[in-house]
């Protein structure tokens, strides 16, 4: 125990000089964050939905009584929890594929699914119009082979926004369902086995319930990224399609700052109380995976 | 493989969800590579012909190539300074601090978890006062908050494997603190160092939102001038442009590779040393 | 810094008075000691013993919370390690892995800003004393154990420290290595002349090595002493103990005629002690007498003679190792160096021993006793 202790507290300095040290090692970050992060977010948002353009809760009230808002609201989170499933459906069986793989192959696929995550998402976003659109490769090939007559709308429109995330956020919910698959005690399974479980049993009942952290840590943060997407919305979705994002920058365009800081708060509030939930499950490490790219 | 093993439906039903996953991923990569070839406006899959008409778009248009030329430097101005400060937070985090650190990591890592469009209209108003609008200067300072922590996860985690001892060894043989640090554990971390300046020039290079808010029009980085042009025109110019980007990026990746390999060869099983 | 420093200038160690503390737990209780120039002098104690707190506390890595640390007669307990001059050799060997076997044992010497042409020199003759030649260009990874602890030790030594820092340095290697290797150590400390220090948990090896040894146990000094005074007359029960097997018994005394006396156990055994050289006024006593000096057999004789099954007997090598049991339950064990230990698994033998032969601790046996010593 004393040798955990002497190894835990290195070169000892005083006091002082450590937490000088500390201060201007950490300063330059913490004047950063706090002068156009954390006093913006407070200042720009906060404060200036329940001040711009008088001070009150009508910026909350315009936005609770109109339709729109809820719209927009069910909109959002549908968007979210579909792209979600569809990433869980693609990404739980996938990882669990990589990790039947030998180490080394399995590296080399895990590496090949993150290539695309690497490439810029405006490059991505215009390969999706070009296979979407009415003069795309899909409708193109489907004309040509006399399926249909008329050019079909797949663009602009729901699926496509989802489409469009789902090839975003995929290679996330990779990483965090393989990282807890690959951790899972080989052993256990073929222990099962020996005990008379059939394959599908062992999965059943040995992998699929040691996988659950997983899929729960992929699952809140695959949703919490969602629901702040704008540039996939707006290059993929259609017009009526406004997602909370979409409004925001809208409100903006049009310079009612007030009403477009009130929204800001719902999103800010809401991603802010799944996070913590996240943060209470996981810890907020395994953020760091989920690189926010939308 | 000479054993002939009996395969389970299951097993097929997996193989299939793998390769169409693998499809999926790859589909807007392969497409946009031929695309960016095609002689006409009209999108042909295959394509036609072959031409260079679009990277010709690019190439000759000083807009894109001015576009480009921004968001090299922003990238590359956001790599250096975001690295610098997360390096310098990182090891303050692991070393110095003792009280408040939950709530000092907290901080640094928030701006992942703030949506982009919030964070973009929150700084609005500080950057018009502080003059940061529409400047380089504010796009690069906009982007660092971005990129920090990632940078400071990334550095934390390597200074948190590094073995502390080699610190004090140097220091045992005559280095002074600053000597040790510079000299054992700066190269030791490297790679940590390089991945988060590799990670804060990609948030920088794909970031479009705070751009559009803060950049103005005369700040038009290469992700922002393509968004735009995605909603206004249909000419397959952003084919030739993602093309470049897509291999671009796999000669970096190949590059990283040797890299690893090279490093690996070297230092090997470093960490099975002792006990 | 001081090139004074050279081979002949071995330093002597002072320590007064040291203590540390982390947090609520007291690593070092007030230890003072002195190491004279050139001794080889080993910490030896249990993990957890405070012996590599110590040594740290010397090589200037952690700050004492009380006491001093002189070298040469000079107060450098606010010395940073880099001031020192000491030589550290870490127990998982610390070398720098991105760094080739020269470039490792360089670094001193670069940091010191020698000159390129007599660092080649340098090196050279370091790893030639070390039998590291050819190795040079290899990284630490490529080395085996062994000779990754080689250039460990040159790159303590090749910068002329005065004080050699050793913290279990042969910790992770087979013992016929850590055999060769400790006798090599020995021999190059004292062709240097360097003062060395050495940290350790196993009996034999400072044995092997020390001049002295000093017995750090829960922070405190317990004893120091050459080798063969630690074995034979060990400060106390618990050291007697922790150097070598021991058979313990404790009791009370119920009788003493002047020299001797009459030890009883608790399981209700009467053992006959020395009372020579022991303190006086005390009534509860522990009695150790080691395998080696317990006689089995039918002409087993001494002052102690009961008898007992043998319940096992193992073949050791140098000798057989007996297991014996005595008609109240106790355990005893007995080395027996015979060609043929004349005792059979299960069979009833005589054993004893003479009661100057056994080691006798006054006085608070309870407070000293750590579990591993429960027999």
């Amino acid at each position: 125990m004393q040798r955990a202790l002497t190894l835990q507290k290195t070169i000892v300095q005083p006091r002082t000089r450590n937490a000088l040290l500390a201060a201007c090692l950490l300063g330059p970050t913490l004047v950063l964050l706090g002068v156009l992060f954390v006093y913006p977010l407070v200042d720009g948002v906060l404060i200036r939905s329940f001040s711009d353009p008088e001070v009150g809760f009508q910026n909350y009230t315009r936005l609770y009584s109109s339709v729109a808002f809820r719209n927009i609201l069910r909109l959002t989170f549908e968007i979210a929890l579909y792209t979600t499933l569809v990433c869980l459906l693609l990404a739980y069986p996938f990882a669990y594929f990589l990790t039947t793989l030998p180490k080394r192959r399995a590296q080399f696929f895990l590496a090949l699914s993150l290539v695309p995550f690497w490439t810029a998402i405006l490059a991505r976003l215009y390969a999706w119009t070009a296979i979407l659109g009415r003069r795309g490769i899909i409708n193109d090939w489907l004309i040509e082979a006399n399926l249909i007559d008329e050019p079909i709308d797949l663009l602009f429109n729901r699926t496509a926004v989802i489409i469009g995330m789902v090839h975003i956020l995929l290679p996330f919910m990779i990483i965090i369902l393989y990282s807890t698959m690959i951790a899972i005690d080989r052993e256990l399974q073929d222990a099962a086995r020996s005990l008379g479980a059939s394959g599908f049993q062992t999965f059943r009942r040995v992998f699929l319930p040691l996988s659950m952290p997983g899929v729960y840590a992929g699952v809140l943060l695959v949703f919490i990224i969602s629901l702040g997407f704008f540039i996939t919305p707006a290059v993929l979705g259609g017009g009526g399609d406004i997602t909370i994002a979409i409004f925001v920058q809208q409100q903006v365009s049009i310079l009612n700052w007030g009403v477009a800081s009130a929204m800001s708060m719902v999103l800010l509030v809401v991603t802010i109380i799944l996070f913590f939930v996240f943060n209470r499950l996981f810890g907020a490490e395994r953020m760091v995976a989920g690189a926010l790219r939308g | 493989m000479t054993v002939v093993r009996r395969v389970s439906p299951m097993r097929v039903v997996l193989y299939i969800v793998f390769v169409g996953v693998l499809i999926f991923l790859f589909l807007p990569l392969i497409v946009v590579i031929p695309i960016s070839f095609n002689p006409g406006t009209v999108l042909r899959f295959p394509p036609d012909g072959i031409s260079l008409r679009w990277y010709n778009d690019f190439f000759g248009d000083q807009r894109w190539l001015d576009a480009a030329w921004l968001s090299l430097r922003l990238g590359i101005t956001v790599a250096i300074l975001a690295t610098v400060l997360a390096l310098g937070a990182a090891v303050a985090l692991t070393r110095f601090v003792t009280v408040g650190k939950p709530l000092l990591r907290a901080l640094i890592l928030s701006p992942l978890i703030v949506p982009l469009i919030v964070t973009s209209i929150a700084v609005f108003e500080v950057f018009n006062e502080l003059g940061l609008l529409r400047s380089f200067w504010g796009l690069v300072l906009a982007h660092t908050i971005l990129a920090l922590p990632f940078g400071v996860i990334i550095i934390e985690s390597a200074l948190r494997n590094f073995d502390v001892t080699l610190e004090e060894a140097a220091m045992s043989l005559g280095a002074s603190r600053l000597v040790a640090f510079r000299r054992i554990t700066v190269p030791l971390i490297a790679p940590g160092l390089f991945g988060a300046a590799v990670i804060a020039f990609i948030t920088s290079w794909d970031e479009v939102v705070m751009v559009l808010f803060v950049g103005g029009a005369r700040n038009q980085t290469l992700p922002v001038r393509m968004f735009q042009f995605l909603e206004t025109q249909i000419r397959p110019t952003i084919a030739a442009i993602s093309t470049l980007l897509i291999v671009a990026l796999l000669i970096a990746l190949v590059l990283r590779q040797l890299l690893i390999l090279r490093q690996r060869r070297r230092m090997g099983s470093v960490r099975s040393q002792g006990s | 810094m001081s090139r004074s420093a050279s081979a002949e200038g071995a330093a002597e160690v002072r320590l007064e008075g040291i203590q540390h503390r982390f947090g609520e737990v007291w690593a070092v209780r007030g230890i003072s000691l002195t190491v004279k120039p050139g001794e080889f002098l080993t910490l030896l104690g249990p993990s957890g013993s405070g012996k590599t707190t110590l040594l740290r506390i010397i090589g200037g890595l952690l700050r004492p919370s009380e006491g001093r640390v002189y070298v040469a007669g000079q107060d450098i307990t606010a010395h940073p390690p880099q001031k020192r001059n000491m030589g550290f050799v870490f127990q998982n060997y610390a070398l720098f892995p991105h760094l080739s076997v020269y470039d490792n044992v360089a670094f001193p010497l670069q940091i010191r800003r020698m000159r390129r042409q007599k660092i080649r020199d340098r090196v050279n003759e370091v790893l030639t004393l070390v039998q590291l030649t050819g190795l040079e260009n290899r990284y630490p990874a490529q080395l085996s154990g062994g000779q990754q602890q080689r250039v460990s030790l040159a790159r303590a030594i090749v910068f002329y420290p005065n004080v050699l820092l050793m913290d279990e340095p042969l910790g992770s290697l087979d013992k016929r290595l850590r055999q060769q290797l400790q006798l090599e150590l020995r021999h190059l400390q004292h062709d240097l002349g360097i003062t060395a220090i050495y940290v350790t948990h196993d009996q034999e090896e400072a044995f092997a090595m020390s001049d002295r040894i000093a017995v750090v146990h829960e922070g405190e000094l317990r004893q120091l002493d050459q080798p063969s005074q630690v074995y034979r007359k060990p400060g106390d029960s618990f050291i007697a103990d922790f150097v070598g097997d021991l058979n313990r018994f404790e009791g009370e005394l119920v009788q003493s005629n002047g020299p001797t006396g009459v030890l009883r156990t608790s399981d209700g055994m009467e053992i006959l002690i020395s009372l020579h050289g022991v303190a006086q006024g005390s009534r509860q006593f522990v009695c150790g007498i080691r395998p080696e000096r317990v006689e089995v057999g039918e002409n087993a004789v001494g002052d102690n003679r009961y008898r007992g099954v043998v319940r096992a007997l193992t073949f050791q090598g140098t000798h057989y190792r007996c297991e014996l049991e005595l008609p109240n339950g106790r355990r005893v064990s007995a080395s027996i160096y015979r060609e043929d230990p004349g005792v059979r698994e299960g069979e009833e033998v005589w054993l004893g021993w003479n009661a100057e032969e056994a080691l006798v601790f006054g006085g608070d046996f309870n407070s000293n006793e750590s579990g591993f010593n429960e027999r």
